[in-house]
């Protein structure tokens, strides 16, 4: 192939006057193009993918076609702790909630916000050990020292810290919950953040790794030698070399991040009521779960673990086929 | 007439592990406008490292320019500028082209992105405009079909089509100097002959001094007004390119023209190499660095002494103790230097 290609030039070079082919070489495909072969390949992967796109129609569409589960008082006597039936496809909770309609309103909390925390823990990352490899030295050494000292900082201890923030608390002397204004969105901010700036040290100490390795290759002396600045070869000629491995990263975070905000939300240190994720329904239904009603908790579950398993395919898929050494059809 | 870059007394060294290295060791040349200037050496001879020193692109630590050392371009000490003011002569004064067409072109970014980056920052020329001329530049180099070709990736062109774009990219600020550092090795020999003849026309339609670094005699032969050979951080002769080939008169570079196959000689001829091994960079030999793998040596002298660049002949320096010429005795067989080194 390339042979033939040479043989074109030294033609096009030889006979000006002819209007040279076009030299498009039809088997030179697209960067996208070669990434879609090799990712359509993965077949656990296009499943993932769509599964996940389901996923997503479900938070962003499901909640226009669903109502809002609300407690309906007057019927809650018949409507409580319904099995699985024609009227309600995943039964209903011991208040005679929708276990359907809070799963479809808590994907789009549960996943709005493991992808907010991944954003928050990708960009921190990237740009820590972008800056940290880059420039070595003083500013690699205490830049690493920070991202050791949060990656030994224990999870729930700072959300510990974090939960007079985060938890509506009883007010003291009473009984019942008197709700705190704006807990709720607090929660909703706040949780991505402390999820994100707790991966963060993940992602930075990959991106150096990764940093260190591409800055050693001659394009970049190449780019000094043109007279770019050090934020300029950073940010266009290493960070698009170095987002391969942050994207699988990333996507793999997001299930994580799918599974820890179900865990928290479990403990009480989770998204707040009136806010409902499926960590928030999975943890309502504790209690009922060992009575027999597995429903309650059932599909709230069963909707983590897809997201969680569509992830994992989607991140497997993505790491072959954004892995430049297998350029391999 | 004021040359147009004047390295004086540069020394580059490096701290590694096992030592110092003196990379190059006390290196003075001129190189006037217009003018090709061959470098040739083998691997380690600091041909590499004079040039990044030009460029000033090595990372310090660990390497070390002495202060001394003085780069005068354009009347100006590189050496004594700022980041800032250095920056505006890369790629704008001075431009560079690699060894490996392969690995330097950045493979996420497409040729048009890259051509046309030097442009916009040294000639602040808009999106149009540099697309305009980054398709001149690559015409000019011989890529067909130029305008369709900005958006490829590296990874759409042969080895030799990238070498062209590097020099596209090279030429594109009509620098006054291009350093050309092993521009040819890692292509097969017709793509390097082209390279060669698009630099040969490109110096003479653009006046470009050019800097050709090499290890191959061949390479610069054809091509180079002047030829500087380098050993061990060293210059150790430098002619211009006829009086080299005709009368060598370092016995470094009478080995390497004896180590190289001829074309108008007899055939069962037997090419002689030159022994040994190159010297190991942090414990240079007291005397002369070239002493343990020379056919013309006399130890008690060359151990002691070290040579330093004198004038040979009409504009040929050398840089021996020793008149030697391609028909001086060999003092020392073959043999014998090997059984030296195993020692």
């Amino acid at each position: 192939m390339i042979e033939s290609k040479q043989n074109i030039v030294l033609q096009a070079e030889k006979k000006p006057g002819l209007s040279p082919q076009p030299m498009a070489d039809p088997q030179a495909r697209s960067q996208l193009a070669d990434f879609w072969l090799r990712f359509r390949k993965h077949q656990m992967a296009v499943f993932g993918s769509g599964l996940f796109i389901f996923l997503v129609l479900v938070a962003v569409v499901g909640p226009f076609l669903i109502a809002e589960p609300k407690v309906d008082v007057k019927q809650m006597s018949q409507l409580k702790n319904q099995p699985p039936s024609f009227d309600h496809f995943f039964g209903t909770n011991n208040i005679g909630l929708d276990v359907m309609a809070m799963v479809v309103h808590g994907a789009r909390i549960s996943l709005f916000l493991s992808l907010m925390a991944m954003l928050v823990a990708c960009s921190v990352g990237t740009l820590f050990g972008l800056v940290s490899a880059y420039f070595g030295g003083w500013i690699d050494i205490v830049l690493m020292r920070i991202v050791d000292i949060f990656l030994s900082v224990p999870l729930l201890i700072v959300l510990l810290m974090a939960s007079r923030f985060l938890v509506t608390p009883p007010p003291p002397g009473g009984s019942g919950g008197k709700i705190i204004e704006g807990a709720e969105i607090r929660s909703l901010t706040l949780l991505p953040l402390i999820l994100g700036l707790l991966s963060w040290p993940r992602v930075a100490r990959l991106v150096r790794s990764v940093t260190l390795s591409i800055k050693e290759q001659e394009f970049v002396t190449g780019a000094r030698a043109i007279g770019a600045k050090n934020n300029r070869i950073m940010f266009i000629h290493i960070l698009p070399n170095v987002i391969n491995p942050v994207v699988v990263a990333g996507t793999l975070l997001i299930g994580q991040f799918i599974v820890l905000e179900s865990f928290l939300s479990f403990l009480g240190y989770g998204i707040q009521p009136p806010l409902r994720s499926w960590g928030t329904s999975l943890a309502d239904a504790q209690s009922e779960f060992s009575a027999g009603n597995w429903w309650w908790a059932f599909f709230p579950g069963l909707f983590i673990l897809l997201t969680v398993l569509a992830i994992n395919f989607i991140g497997d898929g993505l790491r072959d086929a954004l892995d430049p050494r297998s350029k391999q059809r | 007439m004021e040359p147009l870059l004047s390295v004086q007394n540069l020394k580059t060294s490096f701290k590694t592990d096992g030592g110092l290295v003196k990379a190059v060791n006390d290196v003075s040349f001129d190189l006037f406008e217009g003018e090709t200037l061959g470098i040739v050496g083998e691997s380690g001879s600091g041909k590499s490292v004079t040039s990044l020193s030009i460029m000033r692109l090595l990372p310090s630590p660990p390497s070390r320019i002495d202060p001394d050392s003085k780069i005068i371009f354009k009347g100006r000490d590189l050496l004594k500028l700022k980041d800032e003011e250095m920056r505006k002569i890369r790629g704008k004064e001075i431009a560079m082209i690699f060894q490996d067409p392969m690995t330097s072109l950045n493979p996420v970014l497409t040729i048009g992105k890259q051509i046309t980056e030097s442009l916009k920052l040294h000639l602040k020329m808009d999106d149009n405009a540099s697309k305009k001329r980054a398709i001149e530049l690559l015409k000019l180099v011989g890529i067909p079909s130029a305008d369709k070709r900005l958006s490829d990736y590296p990874h759409q062109f042969s080895g030799g089509m990238r070498q062209r774009v590097m020099i596209a990219m090279a030429i594109s600020c009509n620098p006054k100097l291009l350093i050309a550092d092993e521009p040819t090795t890692a292509l097969d020999v017709t793509i390097q002959a082209q390279i060669l003849e698009l630099l040969k026309k490109l110096r003479n339609e653009l006046g470009t001094a050019i800097m050709l670094i090499t290890h191959d005699l061949g390479v610069v032969a054809g091509m180079c007004d002047r030829i500087q050979v380098m050993y061990a951080g060293k210059i150790v002769e430098t002619s211009n390119s006829k009086g080299l080939y005709a009368e060598p008169r370092h016995p470094y570079t009478i080995g390497l023209l004896n180590s190289i196959p001829r074309l108008d000689e007899r055939r069962h001829e037997r090419l002689i190499p030159i022994s040994g091994m190159p010297p190991d960079m942090v414990t240079l030999p007291p005397g002369c660095s070239f002493e343990p793998r020379c056919n013309y040596r006399q130890s008690a002298i060359c151990q002691s002494k070290v040579p330093e660049l004198r004038e040979v002949g009409e504009a040929h320096k050398a840089a021996c103790l020793f008149d030697i010429t391609r028909d001086s005795p060999v003092t020392v067989k073959t043999g014998d230097t090997v059984a030296a080194e195993t020692i």
